[in-house]
């Protein structure tokens, strides 16, 4: 979500609690928050704001979903885990618990997922508290540029004939 | 007939005096009623125990500090139940800390003697202003002040305007000393980014 864009932000929910002692609003069943091409669906969302405006966003869901669609320069995206948590100042999206980012046939999962949303770089890492856990990563290949060459099939057995 | 008054001149005076009697009769009984009449007014038709015009209720905390206050074009008050009926009531709340008062308006409102229980119905307004921001506004049809519990509450669809933007939703609870506000269903809030805010 971008603070500084002149688009609004709309946000529907089943119930709504507005702490203003606390500069907390907390949001509560089927949340969906909207801005231009970007929405993010939870259970429950609570939005933090300080002097300058809205500072933080936390979603909690099973899971919750965000999502930008295409764009001219950036491929859609699609990132969901239990815990998503927005951070104005920074731009960055931390997925926490069952993390799966979608990018442009990419997939990456983790515990815990990191996501700039001004550069769109992902880092993934996996959870402190389980040592089994393993990062994923499915990165697509890129299609070649100059012509001629194929590229190489899902299962990277290099390029195949097509006659 | 005026040959006969003609030849009786004391019947004739008699038949003068008689009208005048009956015309000065009716003259009385108009006044009689006129004066009812405008007692009759002033009390209004539900026949209030009693009518207070510009009328001013204060309420106190334990401490001893205004807690609210409410004023009325007229409360007409009624012992029995122990309600007063309000015209246009015109209230401020004001918040234990920081004393900025919620000011409530409304077309009509009922205010329970006992449980200060305030009712109104009719373009319910409550702002609440803000140091350095935008005042912050709830509007609705119909609204409960309760100044013992402290809160304001009301099952209708309200409207709340404030620095976030706007939101709408169906039943609320408001807590005026805490500054929480619950929304209990419906919710659709339409918040400005800060961009949109610098550039009004």
């Amino acid at each position: 979500f971008d603070m500084n864009s002149d688009a609004p932000i709309s946000v529907n929910a089943d119930h709504a609690r507005l702490d203003d002692m606390a500069g907390r609003a907390t949001y509560t069943g089927n949340v969906v928050i909207v801005q231009a091409e970007t929405s993010l669906r939870a259970d429950r969302v609570e939005l933090y704001r300080d002097a300058e405006g809205l500072s933080r966003i936390l979603a909690f869901g099973d899971p919750a979903v965000y999502e930008q669609a295409e764009t001219s320069e950036s491929p859609e995206t699609d990132a969901r885990a239990d815990e998503i948590e927005f951070d104005a100042a920074s731009h960055l999206l931390t997925f926490r618990e069952n993390a799966v980012i979608r990018q442009a046939g990419d997939i990456f999962r983790g515990d815990l997922v990191r996501y700039q949303t001004e550069n769109r770089v992902v880092t993934a890492e996996r959870g402190s508290s389980d040592d089994s856990a393993q990062v994923e990563m499915i990165i697509q290949p890129r299609r070649q540029q100059n012509s001629g060459s194929n590229p190489a099939t899902e299962d990277g057995n290099g390029p195949a004939d097509r006659n | 007939m005026l040959s006969i008054l003609r030849r009786r001149p004391a019947l004739t005076y008699a038949l003068i005096g008689l009208l005048g009697a009956i015309f000065l009769l009716m003259v009385w009984q108009d006044e009689e009623s006129s004066g009812a009449g405008s007692t009759a007014d002033l009390r209004g038709p539900r026949e209030p125990d009693g009518f207070i015009v510009n009328a001013v209720y204060r309420a106190y905390d334990q401490t001893g500090q205004l807690s609210s206050r409410i004023e009325s074009a007229r409360a007409e008050q009624f012992e029995d139940e122990q309600y007063a009926l309000m015209e246009e009531p015109e209230s401020a709340v004001f918040e234990k800390e920081t004393r900025i008062p919620w000011n409530i308006t409304a077309e009509a409102g009922r205010y329970d003697l006992n449980t200060e229980l305030l009712l109104l119905s009719g373009d319910v307004r409550v702002v609440r202003s803000n140091p350095g921001m935008a005042p912050t506004q709830l509007l609705s049809e119909r609204l409960t002040l309760d100044n013992l519990d402290r809160i304001v509450h009301t099952e209708a669809p309200v409207t709340l305007l404030d620095y976030r933007g706007t939101t709408d939703a169906v039943g609320m609870r408001a807590w005026i000393d805490d500054r929480i506000i619950e929304f209990q269903s419906e919710v659709e809030g339409e918040y400005v980014t800060d961009n949109i805010k610098n550039r009004r």
